[in-house]
């Protein structure tokens, strides 16, 4: 079983922290890692919601499930936390298998979307709900509620009533309610999706730093690609049940295995392969050189490598050999550090669309019906297959 | 205007529902203080009446089993309803159109037909087992099947209104099912239990149709000795009984009121 002592060493992982580093304390956390083999869920009446994902987390990692609405990331999490039955396949945490203990008797916490916090207890008790259902005795437990108000900067917040408390304020009172337990594993159900966009980064940093000085195994559900790219390790990608891409942002975001990844990255220049030949594959936009030798249906350009020039200007590699496209300026967003273009391009009867990401260097910039030159470069060419996992 | 002709109109209305809703028993109560044998004319202050019915040991006893039967009967009746009520929410995801039409019928059920059927159904089992003769027992049964569907719609009610993620945080808390029960939901339905508590309370003082068919001779509470007594005319000692019996719904009313503000 994974349940740990009520009692636990004097002065916890919030007081010393400052002494431990994030890999120390996730060496003593290692016991944490999550093992998922053909995890089933199946609801009656023949909806699937997952179908046989095998997964490990590792521990002290921070890692995301990623995916839209009804993908079954949710689903996933409160099979992490006990709180739904897997149809299917075992769960273990920390080399103990949990398949089938219940959500009490796990050592996993959760923050949840609404908080959840309950409306008939103080913010102080809140907070020790955990240690008190663990049989902790008052004072130590007291003493517990302090460290953590400490440690994650709670101030007064816990004399208040919980009714008196802002979004952002509940959410730090959820986080501090379920790390005052001290879980091998930290589960985060959208935890600041209900809250405005300022807020929502500054938490975003801080909950990323708890993380990393506590060496605690995080695993994080959003469906919003950018906060999981700031914030993990790793992500899952999830679409319709099935996994569809594990990696680190980077490799999720510049290599997307499949359509479905790539869109869902927020990538749009993407374009349909007519046929190979070589190197050369040829595409709504013209023939494109190709440094992927892999096979794909859909050519995928990230808008931040594309090189913009006009249309007389020097090769921006000379002695290379680039694909170079003519466009037009169709619209033109100004975002401070970098400029966005929308272009169009027309090629014979077929006409598209590209965008192409500038980081602003003080350059003189196109406008708004400026004819342009294009180029990418070959390597920057990547096939996709359009087949979703499982699709 | 017409506007304000419309709003002189709404206000005369609402004069008007106040006057015919209090008026009637602010006559009762003037007239349980008169010193003369009839509600016709004030005869001056006077609290013989009163004075009367405390001497008077069939009032006295009336007032104990009314009492009596309305505390013990709500507190079954509340945590009888309040299982049905976490039942209902608990699956309410299942249809359960049947169910709750079985549960909430007594409440549109005519009283009296409510009443005949309970006492045909009490004699008949007394005739066969010799249990349940009618008394304070058969009253409190009857009591309770009419207070329930109450008292299950309002704990039903206080659960929907509730985030259901706290049933999964509490799980997720280490709370054991029965640490649950006390420590979350028992708490959480504080105020509904009270207040599901003095509506059942006050529906028992308030009933005499049921109570009187389910009633033995022992156990006439205060509805059923004002009914006999009705039948020999209005005394203003009737008065002085209607005027106690106000009082005491409107304290726990007021009682209600004022705990269900300060949880808010």
């Amino acid at each position: 079983m994974a349940e740990r002592s009520p009692t636990a060493a004097p002065g916890g992982p919030f007081s010393a922290i400052e002494s431990t580093t994030g890999s120390e304390a996730s060496a003593a956390r290692e016991a944490s890692s999550i093992r998922l083999k053909g995890i089933r869920k199946e609801y009656p009446g023949g909806v699937v919601a997952l179908e046989s994902v095998d997964l490990d987390i590792r521990a002290g990692e921070f890692f995301t499930l990623l995916g839209p609405s009804g993908c079954g990331k949710t689903t996933l999490l409160r099979m992490l936390a006990g709180l739904d039955e897997p149809s299917g396949g075992t769960l273990s945490i920390g080399g103990v298998d949990v398949t089938d203990t219940p959500p009490h008797k796990r050592s996993v916490n959760t923050v949840f979307q609404s908080y959840a916090l309950f409306p008939h207890l103080s913010v102080r008790d809140n907070i020790a709900f955990g240690l008190k259902m663990r049989g902790m005795a008052r004072a130590e437990r007291e003493q517990k509620v302090v460290e953590i108000a400490g440690f994650i900067k709670l101030g007064s917040l816990v004399d208040r009533r919980v009714d008196q408390l802002s979004g952002g304020q509940r959410q730090r009172i959820a986080l501090a309610r379920a790390l005052i337990c001290e879980p091998d594993v930290l589960l985060l159900d959208e935890p600041l999706s209900a809250l405005d966009a300022g807020l929502r980064s500054q938490l975003q940093v801080e909950l990323l730093r708890t993380q990393k000085r506590l060496g605690m195994t995080f695993v994080f559900v959003t469906h919003d690609q950018e906060e999981a790219m700031v914030m993990s390790d790793r992500i899952a990608v999830l679409s319709d049940g099935i996994i569809q891409q594990i990696g680190t942002p980077q490799e999720v975001y510049e290599r997307p295995a499949n359509l479905f990844v790539a869109r869902f990255m927020g990538h749009d220049n993407l374009f349909p392969i007519s046929a190979r030949e070589g190197a050369t594959v040829q595409t709504p936009i013209g023939a494109l050189e190709t440094e992927d030798k892999s096979e794909g249906e859909v050519a995928l350009i990230r808008p931040e490598t594309l090189e913009l020039t006009s249309p007389g200007a020097p090769s921006a590699e000379p002695g290379k050999r680039l694909n170079t496209l003519m466009c037009r300026v169709v619209e033109r967003f100004y975002r401070g550090s970098n400029v966005e273009y929308r272009l169009s391009h027309q090629n014979g009867e077929q006409h598209s669309e590209l965008i192409a990401e500038i980081s602003n260097t003080g350059d003189r910039l196109f406008r708004v019906g400026d004819e342009v030159k294009v180029e990418i470069y070959p390597e920057d060419v990547i096939m996709l297959s359009d087949d979703e996992e499982g699709a | 205007m017409q506007n304000r002709g419309f709003r002189k109109g709404l206000a005369i209305f609402w004069w008007l529902t106040l006057i015919f809703l209090y008026a009637p028993l602010l006559v009762v109560m003037v007239f349980s203080f008169n010193s003369i044998n009839t509600s016709a004319r004030w005869g001056g202050f006077s609290l013989r009446w009163y004075e009367r019915l405390l001497h008077n040991d069939v009032v006295i006893g009336a007032i104990g089993h009314t009492l009596l039967l309305a505390v013990i009967s709500s507190i079954i009746a509340v945590i009888l309803g309040a299982m049905i009520g976490y039942g209902l929410y608990r699956h309410r995801a299942r249809k359960l159109g049947l169910l709750i039409v079985l549960i909430y019928l007594p409440i549109v059920m005519p009283d009296i037909v409510f009443g005949i059927s309970n006492m045909a159904f009490f004699v008949q089992i007394n005739r066969l087992t010799g249990l349940l003769s009618p008394g304070l027992g058969t009253m409190v049964i009857a009591h309770v099947t009419f207070q329930i569907p109450f008292v299950a719609l309002i704990v039903y009610s206080r659960f929907v209104g509730l985030d259901a993620t706290l049933f999964d945080a509490a799980k997720d808390l280490y709370a054991s099912p029965w640490q649950r029960m006390l420590h979350f939901i028992l708490p959480t339905l504080k105020p509904a239990l009270l207040s599901a508590f003095f509506l059942s309370f006050t529906l028992s003082v308030d009933d005499f149709v049921i109570s009187f068919f389910t009633a033995g001779p022992e156990s006439a509470t205060l509805p059923i000795y004002i009914w006999g007594a009705i039948r020999r005319g209005i005394s203003p000692e009737i008065n002085a009984i209607a005027t106690l019996m106000i009082a005491s719904v409107a304290l726990v009313a007021v009682l209600s009121l004022l705990f269900n503000r300060r949880r808010a």
